[in-house]
Protein backbone atom coordinates (compact mmCIF):
# COMPACT_ATOMS: atom_id res chain seq x y z
CA UNK A 1 0.00 0.00 0.00
CA UNK A 2 1.24 3.52 -0.78
CA UNK A 3 0.17 6.57 1.17
CA UNK A 4 0.37 10.36 1.31
CA UNK A 5 0.96 10.54 5.04
CA UNK A 6 4.34 12.26 4.83
CA UNK A 7 3.00 14.93 2.46
CA UNK A 8 -0.11 15.53 4.58
CA UNK A 9 1.98 15.74 7.74
CA UNK A 10 4.25 18.33 6.11
CA UNK A 11 1.24 20.33 4.84
CA UNK A 12 -0.19 20.42 8.38
CA UNK A 13 3.23 21.31 9.82
CA UNK A 14 3.28 18.28 12.12
CA UNK A 15 6.25 16.26 13.32
CA UNK A 16 6.07 12.47 13.41
CA UNK A 17 5.91 12.74 17.21
CA UNK A 18 2.95 15.19 17.06
CA UNK A 19 0.98 12.92 14.74
CA UNK A 20 1.88 9.85 16.80
CA UNK A 21 0.60 11.59 19.94
CA UNK A 22 -2.66 12.59 18.22
CA UNK A 23 -3.25 9.05 16.98
CA UNK A 24 -2.10 7.30 20.18
CA UNK A 25 0.67 5.30 18.53
CA UNK A 26 4.48 5.37 18.62
CA UNK A 27 6.58 7.68 16.44
CA UNK A 28 8.23 4.58 14.99
CA UNK A 29 4.85 3.36 13.74
CA UNK A 30 4.22 6.66 11.92
CA UNK A 31 7.71 6.40 10.39
CA UNK A 32 7.08 2.80 9.27
CA UNK A 33 3.71 3.74 7.71
CA UNK A 34 5.28 6.69 5.85
CA UNK A 35 8.03 4.46 4.49
CA UNK A 36 5.47 1.86 3.40
CA UNK A 37 6.98 -0.79 5.68
CA UNK A 38 3.85 -1.17 7.78
CA UNK A 39 0.23 -1.09 6.63
CA UNK A 40 -2.08 0.33 9.32
CA UNK A 41 -5.24 -1.46 10.42
CA UNK A 42 -8.60 -0.16 9.21
CA UNK A 43 -9.15 1.38 12.64
CA UNK A 44 -5.90 3.35 12.50
CA UNK A 45 -6.53 4.31 8.86
CA UNK A 46 -9.90 5.78 9.93
CA UNK A 47 -8.18 7.73 12.73
CA UNK A 48 -5.69 9.11 10.20
CA UNK A 49 -8.45 10.07 7.77
CA UNK A 50 -10.34 11.84 10.58
CA UNK A 51 -7.18 13.63 11.71
CA UNK A 52 -6.66 15.10 8.22
CA UNK A 53 -10.38 15.34 7.44
CA UNK A 54 -9.98 13.37 4.23
CA UNK A 55 -11.43 10.09 2.97
CA UNK A 56 -9.26 6.99 3.46
CA UNK A 57 -8.95 6.39 -0.27
CA UNK A 58 -7.48 9.88 -0.73
CA UNK A 59 -4.65 8.99 1.70
CA UNK A 60 -4.05 5.29 1.01
CA UNK A 61 -3.83 3.58 -2.36
CA UNK A 62 -3.16 0.01 -3.31
CA UNK A 63 0.33 -0.48 -4.71
CA UNK A 64 -0.40 -2.23 -7.99
CA UNK A 65 3.28 -2.36 -9.02
CA UNK A 66 4.03 -5.24 -6.61
CA UNK B 1 -3.69 21.52 26.09
CA UNK B 2 -3.62 17.76 25.57
CA UNK B 3 -4.63 16.00 28.77
CA UNK B 4 -4.49 12.48 27.31
CA UNK B 5 -1.63 10.32 28.63
CA UNK B 6 0.79 9.89 25.73
CA UNK B 7 1.63 6.52 24.23
CA UNK B 8 5.25 6.77 25.42
CA UNK B 9 4.22 7.64 29.00
CA UNK B 10 1.83 4.70 29.28
CA UNK B 11 4.54 2.45 27.82
CA UNK B 12 7.03 3.60 30.45
CA UNK B 13 4.54 2.92 33.22
CA UNK B 14 3.69 -0.64 32.10
CA UNK B 15 7.35 -1.48 31.42
CA UNK B 16 8.27 -0.33 34.93
CA UNK B 17 5.51 -2.52 36.37
CA UNK B 18 6.67 -5.50 34.28
CA UNK B 19 10.28 -4.95 35.40
CA UNK B 20 9.30 -4.83 39.10
CA UNK B 21 7.10 -7.98 38.98
CA UNK B 22 9.74 -9.88 36.96
CA UNK B 23 12.41 -8.90 39.48
CA UNK B 24 10.19 -9.98 42.39
CA UNK B 25 9.36 -13.31 40.72
CA UNK B 26 13.03 -14.02 39.94
CA UNK B 27 14.03 -13.15 43.53
CA UNK B 28 11.29 -15.38 44.92
CA UNK B 29 12.22 -18.18 42.51
CA UNK B 30 15.87 -17.96 43.59
CA UNK B 31 14.96 -17.88 47.28
CA UNK B 32 12.63 -20.88 46.86
CA UNK B 33 15.30 -22.85 45.00
CA UNK B 34 18.10 -22.17 47.49
CA UNK B 35 15.79 -22.22 50.52
CA UNK B 36 14.37 -25.64 49.64
CA UNK B 37 17.87 -27.10 49.31
CA UNK B 38 19.88 -25.17 51.91
CA UNK B 39 17.58 -23.55 54.49
CA UNK B 40 14.54 -25.71 55.22
CA UNK B 41 15.98 -28.84 53.57
CA UNK B 42 12.87 -29.86 51.61
CA UNK B 43 10.47 -29.51 54.58
CA UNK B 44 6.95 -29.65 53.11
CA UNK B 45 5.21 -26.64 54.74
CA UNK B 46 7.92 -24.00 54.05
CA UNK B 47 8.34 -25.41 50.52
CA UNK B 48 4.60 -25.17 49.78
CA UNK B 49 4.37 -21.63 51.19
CA UNK B 50 7.43 -20.52 49.23
CA UNK B 51 6.24 -22.16 45.99
CA UNK B 52 2.77 -20.61 46.48
CA UNK B 53 4.26 -17.12 46.91
CA UNK B 54 6.49 -17.62 43.83
CA UNK B 55 3.49 -18.78 41.78
CA UNK B 56 1.42 -15.76 42.87
CA UNK B 57 4.26 -13.42 41.91
CA UNK B 58 4.54 -15.30 38.60
CA UNK B 59 0.84 -14.66 37.93
CA UNK B 60 1.31 -10.96 38.67
CA UNK B 61 4.31 -10.95 36.28
CA UNK B 62 2.17 -12.59 33.56
CA UNK B 63 -0.55 -9.99 34.14
CA UNK B 64 1.98 -7.16 33.83
CA UNK B 65 3.37 -8.71 30.63
CA UNK B 66 -0.14 -9.09 29.20
CA UNK B 67 -0.91 -5.44 30.04
CA UNK B 68 2.40 -4.39 28.48
CA UNK B 69 1.54 -6.14 25.20
CA UNK B 70 -2.08 -4.89 25.18
CA UNK B 71 -1.01 -1.27 25.60
CA UNK B 72 1.45 -1.41 22.69
CA UNK B 73 0.35 -0.01 19.36
CA UNK B 74 -0.54 -2.33 16.49
CA UNK B 75 2.92 -2.37 14.90
CA UNK B 76 4.66 -3.34 18.15
CA UNK B 77 1.97 -5.94 18.85
CA UNK B 78 2.70 -7.41 15.41
CA UNK B 79 6.47 -7.38 16.08
CA UNK B 80 5.85 -9.06 19.45
CA UNK B 81 3.52 -11.70 18.01
CA UNK B 82 6.02 -12.55 15.27
CA UNK B 83 8.86 -12.72 17.83
CA UNK B 84 6.83 -15.02 20.12
CA UNK B 85 5.94 -17.30 17.18
CA UNK B 86 9.57 -17.49 16.03
CA UNK B 87 10.84 -18.09 19.57
CA UNK B 88 8.28 -20.86 20.13
CA UNK B 89 9.09 -22.52 16.79
CA UNK B 90 12.86 -22.36 17.18
CA UNK B 91 12.68 -23.58 20.78
CA UNK B 92 10.64 -26.62 19.72
CA UNK B 93 13.05 -27.32 16.88
CA UNK B 94 16.20 -26.92 19.00
CA UNK B 95 14.64 -28.78 21.94
CA UNK B 96 13.60 -31.82 19.90
CA UNK B 97 16.91 -31.84 17.99
CA UNK B 98 18.84 -31.88 21.29
CA UNK B 99 16.51 -34.59 22.60
CA UNK B 100 17.16 -36.76 19.52
CA UNK B 101 20.92 -36.17 19.79
CA UNK B 102 20.74 -37.11 23.49
CA UNK B 103 18.87 -40.39 22.97
CA UNK B 104 21.26 -41.25 20.13
CA UNK B 105 24.16 -40.71 22.61
CA UNK B 106 25.68 -38.09 20.30
CA UNK B 107 25.48 -35.35 22.95
CA UNK B 108 25.42 -35.35 26.74
CA UNK B 109 23.15 -32.27 26.91
CA UNK B 110 19.98 -33.44 28.63
CA UNK B 111 17.11 -31.12 27.63
CA UNK B 112 15.45 -29.72 30.74
CA UNK B 113 13.28 -26.74 31.67
CA UNK B 114 16.21 -24.38 32.29
CA UNK B 115 17.70 -25.05 28.82
CA UNK B 116 14.28 -24.56 27.18
CA UNK B 117 13.78 -21.26 29.05
CA UNK B 118 17.23 -19.95 28.07
CA UNK B 119 16.84 -20.97 24.39
CA UNK B 120 13.35 -19.44 24.22
CA UNK B 121 14.49 -16.17 25.84
CA UNK B 122 17.47 -15.83 23.50
CA UNK B 123 15.33 -16.63 20.42
CA UNK B 124 12.68 -14.12 21.56
CA UNK B 125 15.16 -11.27 22.08
CA UNK B 126 16.88 -11.94 18.71
CA UNK B 127 13.50 -12.11 16.89
CA UNK B 128 12.36 -8.91 18.63
CA UNK B 129 15.51 -7.00 17.58
CA UNK B 130 15.24 -8.30 13.99
CA UNK B 131 11.53 -7.37 13.90
CA UNK B 132 12.19 -3.85 15.16
CA UNK B 133 14.94 -3.32 12.58
CA UNK B 134 12.66 -4.56 9.77
CA UNK B 135 10.14 -1.78 10.43
CA UNK B 136 12.69 1.02 10.87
Amino acid sequence: MINKLKVLRAEHDLTQADLAHDLGVSRQTINAIEKGKFDPSLSLAFKISRRFDMPIEAIFKENTEK
Amino acid sequence: MKSKVSYDDSQKSTRKSLFIWTLLWLTSFGMTTFGTILLWEKAVIPSIISIFITSCLGLKMLGANWKNIKIQDEMYQKINLEAIAKAFGFTLLIGFTLFLLFIADITTIDVNMSIIAVVMSICYVIALVIGQRAYK
